[in-house]
């Protein structure tokens, strides 16, 4: 929730910064500041999606393993402990 | 002899690539020793090469140093041709971009980060996308956006996404556009459906909004009150690998990917024809074969098994796209596919002319194929016999190529709608204009048809 509200955050900022942004003048802009800055703004949205692709990821690959681990020997409780603390890859 | 400084390397002041003999040297300079002994002992360098990423180097220490403020020389291998992201096809311009984003992961994870993210750096190796600048590391800086960032876009995702969603001939305006092509000019291009994707809404657009309204002084103020954590950098890196990866695009059956070669003379011409080739091949035992006109490489593969590194031109962007998709299929290490209008070769571009070098300029083939191709040259864009077999003894040793008179299909249908004025397009015109360029060493005639193949030597 907590990262749900940051990310929502970040996008408003983005979208208030490039509307109401003092447009720079043509001759002295340098697009690799714009670009520099724009980076900047957007690094928390980018972090935080990376974060929650990871964690999705590790999930699903978790769940995989878990499934694959009560197929394969579905009596055998040590499998299941192994796997449940193994870190996803 | 005197070293010849490469007209493309002074930007960088880390170091200068020059040539000697032939062989290819890269002096590195005082100034990026730190960040050179990073890439070597942090193990990037030897993960990289090993993954085929980057160009492997032998480092010759200072022999050959040609300033005093040189910290080693390195001797890279040299790249059998050096080809523009303007003469590649979509799928290679996607693959080095996917490289060039997988070297800036590898680069991470061992404390480096790329420094430019400029398509020239890339080269085909083996068939696969290689970074060849070796300086292009940096040691990588916590709190620092990727400076190549920009670069990337303009360079990859800007021409990507237009050939995906507007046209794959605007692939082209790299040529127009050395440093990739201006965001802004991309965004205005698109169209509105391709805002609907997140990453490319992130990358394209709004990141043109913000180069348009952002200035250095937001920059500066910016820069104090906010920072660019490892976290973020992976998270870029995997944002565009997204927006790359989701680009497609599909050849249509227009212009020559539906070309069947059978029509002209019948399967067993076909099969006599490659006979023919393979034995003339044989003959001339190159090592670089350019195949003009190449189409999707029937013929280029004749060379290519054989372990020859070939090139296949075509100026039609599908057939180059699926002459590389199968080459890739087929794990072809020898065969280049490049996207090449012959009558219109990629010119000397850049500054004074000099940093990207015209097709012609780059090196010549031992053998060149035309097959099929001197009717549409000569009838199709009126280039006299003469100046075609002046054109083709500039390019190389051997030439295999192939006649096709005015009573075949193919020439009919290049004839049907204007007027005959190729008085001199006759067998023995032909023979004549390359006989004095060339010896003819073999002449056959293609079963089932009236077409001939010629193999030429140059004087």
């Amino acid at each position: 929730m907590r990262l749900s509200h940051s990310l929502f955050r970040v996008a408003i900022t983005v979208i208030l910064v490039l509307v109401f942004a003092e447009p720079a003048h043509a001759a002295y802009l340098d697009p690799g500041s714009g670009s520099f800055l724009f980076q900047l703004l957007i690094a928390s949205l980018l972090g935080g999606l990376f974060l929650l692709k990871n964690f999705w990821k590790r999930s699903i690959s978790f769940f995989r393993r878990s499934s694959s681990a009560k197929q394969t020997t579905p009596s055998s409780n040590t499998t299941e402990s192994t796997d449940a603390t193994d870190p996803p890859p | 002899m005197r070293p010849i400084l490469h007209p493309s390397s002074f930007r960088d002041p880390s170091g200068f690539i020059f040539r000697i003999h032939g062989d290819i040297y890269r002096q590195i300079n005082y100034c990026y020793r730190e960040h050179y002994e990073c890439l070597m002992g942090s193990g990037l360098y030897a993960r990289l090469v090993q993954d085929g990423l980057l160009v492997q180097h032998v480092d010759i220490g200072l022999e050959q140093a040609q300033t005093t403020d040189a910290y080693t020389v390195i001797q890279p291998a040299l790249v059998s041709f050096i080809s523009y992201p303007y003469e590649w096809c979509f799928g290679q311009l996607k693959a080095a971009a996917l490289a060039t984003l997988n070297l800036q992961r590898n680069a991470i994870e061992c404390g480096m980060s790329l420094k430019d993210a400029s398509a020239y750096n890339m080269q085909f190796v083996q068939g696969k996308p290689c970074l060849i600048d070796t300086l292009s590391f940096e040691i990588y800086r916590d709190g620092i956006p990727w400076t190549a960032y920009r670069q990337f876009c303009q360079h990859f995702l800007a021409p990507l996404t237009l050939m995906a969603y507007c046209d794959v001939r605007l692939g082209q305006l790299l040529r127009t556009h050395l440093d990739g092509i201006p965001l802004e000019l991309a965004a205005s291009l698109l169209p509105i459906s391709s805002r609907l994707k997140p990453t490319l809404l992130l990358h394209l657009f709004l990141h043109a909004a913000a180069q348009k309204r952002l200035s250095v002084r937001n920059a500066i103020k910016e820069r104090k009150r906010r920072s660019f954590d490892r976290r973020a950098m992976l998270g870029l890196v995997d944002s565009l690998e997204t927006a790359i990866r989701g680009l497609r695009w599909e050849p249509s059956r227009i212009g020559w990917t539906d070309y069947v070669p059978e029509d002209g003379y019948g399967e067993k011409g076909v099969q006599h024809k490659k006979e023919l080739v393979a034995e003339f091949l044989k003959i001339a035992t190159p090592h670089l074969v350019w195949d003009l006109g190449a189409n999707t490489g029937e013929f280029s593969r004749l060379a290519s098994r054989c372990g020859i590194f070939t090139i296949a031109f075509d100026n039609d962007p599908g057939v180059v796209e699926l002459n590389y998709r199968r080459a890739m299929m087929d794990d072809d290490k020898a065969l280049l596919p490049l996207l090449m209008d012959i009558t219109n070769p990629s010119p000397s571009l850049g500054w004074e002319n000099q940093e990207r070098e015209a097709w012609l300029e780059r090196n010549s083939a031992d053998v060149v194929l035309a097959l099929a191709l001197v009717h549409h040259l000569a009838v199709g864009c009126n280039v006299p016999l003469d100046r075609l077999a002046d054109f083709f003894a500039r390019l190389g040793r051997w030439l295999i190529v192939e006649f096709v008179p005015k009573t075949d299909l193919r020439v009919q249908q290049l004839l049907a709608v204007r007027e005959d004025i190729f008085v001199d397009y006759t067998r023995e015109g032909f023979e004549c204009a390359f006989a004095r360029f060339f010896s003819i060493r073999r002449v056959e005639q293609i079963v089932g048809s009236e077409r001939t193949i010629f193999l030429m030597e140059k004087f």
